[in-house]
């Protein structure tokens, strides 16, 4: 089981031992598919939820062409773990934040989105 | 009976009491049931399977198996069969490939004797210059490609998926796999237990008495278990994140093959091993086979495999194999034991092994020649679970090393061991990964506490000599035709890294992908660059482990369709079928133009269901219209509407449509049909991340509404006979919505809009009554004339009018304020989505204006996507909407041209995709035809 950074959060899944997983440059697949522990459906397959990648503020509206560009384009691209949004589309339709490892593709939180801290 | 055919054997799986009769190359044979075509033909005395890729040298079983590379046959209409693995089935038509004219007399294996030319990179090194003949040489080398005959009138059959969520999946149906499935399935898992032979046993199957002993006892727990799910003939093809397992389930009953798409909460590996061959001069001979394949022939089939035999052995194998041939009457010549240092140098013959010269250089005279000398472990399952397998010398093969927690690996993988011991390890790592799957399944409903992964019993590893090459070269890959020569040969032009070998030379890019020869290749590219690879690589598998159909992949077609409610009456009406999205609609019920007329100058109703509704409801619904939209929504008065345009947060168009005030919480948002899906989650991507205090309740009801479009000068007369709603023209106005009774139908609205540049009512009714409202508006305008029109006239009505459409008069670069809706953008409003951007478009400026355009000669539509040039050809714009107006009697368009060029009046060249030029202009107004829309206002 790999170490949970990270306090643990209100209506969060605990972490999945079905997502401790290997490298990823070790799985030649274009297929990816994961289980997602949905808060409100259960455990569900990816293809049910749209990506919605990193987790970015929105500035304000007064804010320069710099800064708002950096929030429509600018990603941090991290390797490792990585808070992202995920919309359960077919299902629950709600707005989940997720923290998933983008490397071994292990989930340690899946929450609606206010249903955790930030 | 074929002197071939041994009497009975105590494993044997074919059925003597039924024959069945089939053709080779056209002469008829028979076989018995249980056979595959490989054993039948053996069975005939039938040594010469296949010709090679490259040389076309005669080939025969080497494995015996699904994967033996000198196997593939053609049947019927369907090529690369695996000959050593398909059943024999009555009337069967086999021939082989890749041979002409014929496969005793192949005259392509002239190529023999030009092979020393044909060595690694021939064909680049030959065939690059003069580079004008390749198409040529193309054709050429063309007929000298393997492979069978794909028939193009083939009745494509059908394919099947399936989606299993078992606790626990095995891959592999040996004693270990088998043994792990039982006692996973004792522990209260359920079980896929999955086998690639068409039954379970592995080695057991041909083994000796007590081998079939212990796989009956396996046989008979696995029967008892319920909880087992037993798949033969079926390969896992991969693995991949989160347990996501493909099998291929070959040979159904009903269909061709089925793909199973597993979600295993826990996988076991028990892939086992394969023989590997030995490497060494004249090894491709037909008669030249591994013991395993002697043992599958001579025990399952009661095939005798030769007459004569050496048999060449390093392990218990090969013992087993001296012993099954002599039981068979096989007249064993020589045992060559390779633990006491003697191996084989060369076998040679005609059309099979006559001689073989072992390393004290005697030669014997044979027919069969049988190699047993080490095991390749099946590590690609392992590979896609993230494992790294490490060579262990002691056992001259692969192990696994390294596994995530939900998979474990049992047999042959881990190690040796007697059947009781494999048996032992299999139902620790069965008990282990039921337990796992039970924390798995905890976990998915929320436990947060994990059970303890639990004590995996090791298993012992055998002592096996490190076997790959003898003195003498031969073949490494048999299905690409690769020697060891030009493996050392590759080395020697610099080909130092195995991947850059492997794909000069080609070993292990054909059918079998290197589950034969990877190993030994590995093994002798390290012999040419000095090193042994074995020790510091790995072969990186990925999936699919075997051969997948495209049809199998694409299983049945599930494409879901959407139809309205009203689309029996389109189809009695002969309308042509327009697909837009999933949405299948009238484009048009035989004469566009004549329905445009027919609106213009009378009444007419569209089917507009498709059309996305979005039903908002709370006190916040004003803030939320603000926000997604360009323009004002705080002023809306129940019973308005109001046309909106929204954009994305980089300020491009994204959807349009009207949103009306129904009561006084309450509005219904309408998008287009297309946008319908994207809109809704646009929304409630704000709602729940950004605004989640709002007071907003939003439902798609898009389906839950027919909607139907009354357009024309009569169309205030027409709806006024179906309801009660006053419809007087002060009373009722323009962008205004009602909702009542229409046609006997309660909760109905209707919004008076104008797409088509005519008096209209839109009318929204509970979708079950949508053909009833439409049967009534065709009843009861029949005195009026009243015409169905499609998709297509409405096209050329809203384009008379210039009125753009997301997507077709806009791209992914159109921000707000380039289609002329300037008015509608409210940049005082202190936020909306994509604020920012369109103010920075308006303070830069310079971008593509939307415009009507008319050419001079009236008689000539430009298609769309002309483009736009300037008199230096360059490219200034392009036409985005042009049809035929009946209305005005002339082409007309929509473009979008250079900020320069949209002043009213600016004359244009428009380029026709034929090269002619055509000289078209600007129209003051964006509207073709009643720019001041009086004829939506009557």
């Amino acid at each position: 089981m790999a170490t949970r950074s990270g306090a643990s959060r209100t209506r969060t899944t605990p972490p999945v031992l079905l997502s401790v997983e290997t490298p990823a440059d070790s799985r030649g697949g274009a297929l990816v598919m994961l289980v997602i522990v949905c808060p409100n459906c259960g455990p569900r397959n990816d293809n049910e939820f749209n990506f919605r990648g990193e987790v970015i503020p929105r500035p304000s509206v007064d804010t320069d062409p710099a800064t708002w560009r950096r929030y429509l384009y600018m990603r941090g691209n991290t390797s490792g773990w990585q808070r992202e949004r995920w919309f359960h589309v077919s299902g629950c339709r709600r707005f989940l934040n997720i923290e998933r490892n983008n490397v071994t593709n292990e989930i340690r939180m899946v929450a609606e989105v206010g249903g955790d801290t930030t | 009976m074929s002197r071939y055919r041994l009497d009975p054997q105590p494993g044997e799986v074919i059925d003597r009491s039924k024959t069945v009769s089939f053709t080779w190359n056209g002469r008829r044979y028979e076989g018995f049931e249980g056979d595959t075509i490989a054993s039948a033909l053996a069975a005939n005395g039938v040594r010469v399977l296949s010709r090679s890729f490259k040389y076309h040298r005669r080939r025969g079983l080497l494995t015996a198996t699904y994967h033996d590379p000198n196997a593939m046959v053609q049947v019927g209409d369907e090529p690369n069969v695996r000959a050593a693995h398909q059943v024999l089935n009555e009337g069967m038509e086999v021939s082989a490939q890749n041979v002409w004219p014929s496969l005793s007399l192949d005259l392509k294996a002239v190529n023999q004797l030009v092979s020393p030319f044909l060595s690694p990179g021939f064909y680049y090194k030959t065939f690059m210059a003069p580079r004008a003949l390749w198409p040529w040489y193309q054709r050429v080398l063309g007929r000298f490609a393997a492979g069978g005959v794909v028939n193009p009138e083939h009745h494509s059959a059908e394919y099947d998926h399936r989606y299993a969520h078992p606790d626990v999946l095995v891959a592999g149906g040996g004693p270990a796999g088998m043994a792990a499935a039982i006692a996973a399935a004792e522990s209260g898992a359920s079980v896929i237990l999955v086998e690639e032979e068409p039954a379970l046993g592995g080695h057991l199957r041909f083994g000796d008495d007590g081998d079939l002993q212990a796989l009956a006892n396996l046989r008979a727990a696995i029967e008892a278990q319920t909880a087992i799910e037993v798949m033969t003939d079926a390969v896992v093809a991969g693995r991949y994140d989160h347990n996501w397992v493909s099998v291929v389930q070959r040979d159904m009953a009903h269909v061709e093959e089925r793909l199973v798409l597993a979600r295993a909460k826990h996988l076991i590996v028990a892939a086992g091993t394969l023989e590997r061959p030995y490497v060494f001069k004249g090894n491709d001979l037909p008669g030249v086979m591994l013991s395993t394949a002697a043992r599958r022939l001579t025990n399952l089939y009661a095939v005798k495999p030769g007459d004569k035999a050496v048999v060449l052995t390093a392990n218990q194998s090969g013992d087993a194999a001296v012993a099954d041939l002599e039981r068979a009457g096989v007249e064993i010549a020589a045992v060559l034991d390779a633990r006491n240092g003697e191996t084989v140098v060369e076998a040679s013959g005609r059309k099979g092994v006559q001689t073989v010269v072992d390393s004290s250089g005697k030669r014997t005279d044979a027919d069969l020649l049988v190699t047993a000398i080490g095991w390749t472990t099946s590590t690609a399952l392992l590979n896609m679970a993230g494992d790294r397998p490490v060579y262990e010398s002691r056992a001259a093969r692969f192990l696994s090393s390294s596994l995530p927690l939900n998979v474990l690996a049992t047999g042959g993988l881990v190690g040796d061991g007697t059947t009781d011991q494999l048996i032992e390890h299999g139902s620790a790592v069965g008990r282990a990964a039921a337990r796992r799957a039970k924390t798995v399944k905890a976990t998915w409903q929320g436990a947060t506490s994990h059970a303890a992964p639990g004590e995996i019993p090791t298993l012992d590893v055998d002592d096996h000599p490190e076997l790959f090459r003898s003195t003498t070269h031969g073949f490494v890959d048999y299905s690409e035709d690769v020697t060891s020569k030009d493996l050392l040969a590759a080395a020697e032009e610099g080909y130092d890294s195995i991947e850059l070998a492997k794909r000069y030379t080609t070993a292990g890019m054909g059918p079998i992908q290197g589950k034969v020869e990877a190993v030994n290749a590995l093994a002798v590219h390290g012999e040419a660059i000095g090193a042994s690879l074995l020790e510091t690589s790995t072969t990186t598998w990925r999936p699919p482990y075997a051969p997948i159909r495209l049809g199998t992949l694409a299983g049945r077609n599930r494409e879901p369709l959407r139809h309205s409610p009203i689309q029996p009456w389109h189809e009695r009406h002969n309308a042509k079928p327009l697909v837009a999205g999933q949405w299948i609609r009238p484009d048009h019920y035989g004469d566009p133009e004549a329905e445009v007329r027919a609106v213009r100058s009378g009444v007419g109703i569209i089917d507009v269901s498709p059309l996305g509704k979005i039903d908002l409801r709370g006190t916040d619904v004003p803030r939320l219209l603000e926000f997604v939209y360009v323009n004002k929504w705080s002023k809306l008065q129940v019973g308005k509407v109001r046309y909106g345009v929204m954009c994305a947060e980089d300020g491009v168009i994204m959807d349009d449509g009207v949103t009306g005030r129904l009561g006084h919480d309450r509005y219904m948002m309408s998008t287009t049909s297309g946008g319908a899906g994207g809109v809704w989650n646009w929304l409630d991507d704000w709602l729940q991340t950004s605004f989640p205090e709002w007071d907003v309740k939003m439902t798609a009801v898009t389906d839950g509404y027919a909607s139907i479009n009354v357009a024309g000068p009569n169309s205030r007369e027409l709806v006024g006979r179906l309801t009660e709603i006053d419809l007087d023209a002060d009373r009722f106005g323009y962008m205004e919505v009602r909702t009542g009774t229409v046609a006997g139908v309660t909760d109905c609205f209707l919004w008076r809009i104008g797409f088509t540049g005519e008096l209209s009512y839109e009318i929204h009714v509970p979708a079950g009554y949508g053909l009833w409202l439409w049967e009534n508006l065709i009843e009861f305008g029949d005195d009026l004339g009243v015409t169905a029109f499609g998709v297509e006239a409405q096209r050329i009505m809203r384009l008379e009018k210039g009125h753009f459409i997301v997507g077709q008069d806009t791209d992914g670069l159109t921000q707000g304020f380039g289609v002329g809706i300037d008015w509608a953008i409210k940049m005082d409003k202190p936020d909306f989505a994509g604020k920012p951007e369109l103010a920075w478009q308006k303070e830069r400026g310079g971008y593509p204006r939307l415009v009507a355009v008319q050419t001079d000669d009236p008689t000539v539509v430009p298609p769309e996507a002309s483009q736009i040039i300037d008199a230096s050809e360059k490219i200034k714009g392009r036409i985005t909407s042009s049809r035929h107006s009946p209305t005005l009697e002339r082409s007309i368009c929509l473009a979008q041209v250079e900020e320069g060029l949209a002043q009213g009046g600016q004359r244009l060249n428009i380029r026709l995709p034929d090269g002619t030029t055509v000289a078209a202009t600007v129209m003051a107004d964006q509207a073709h035809f009643d720019p001041e829309g009086t004829r939506l206002r009557v």
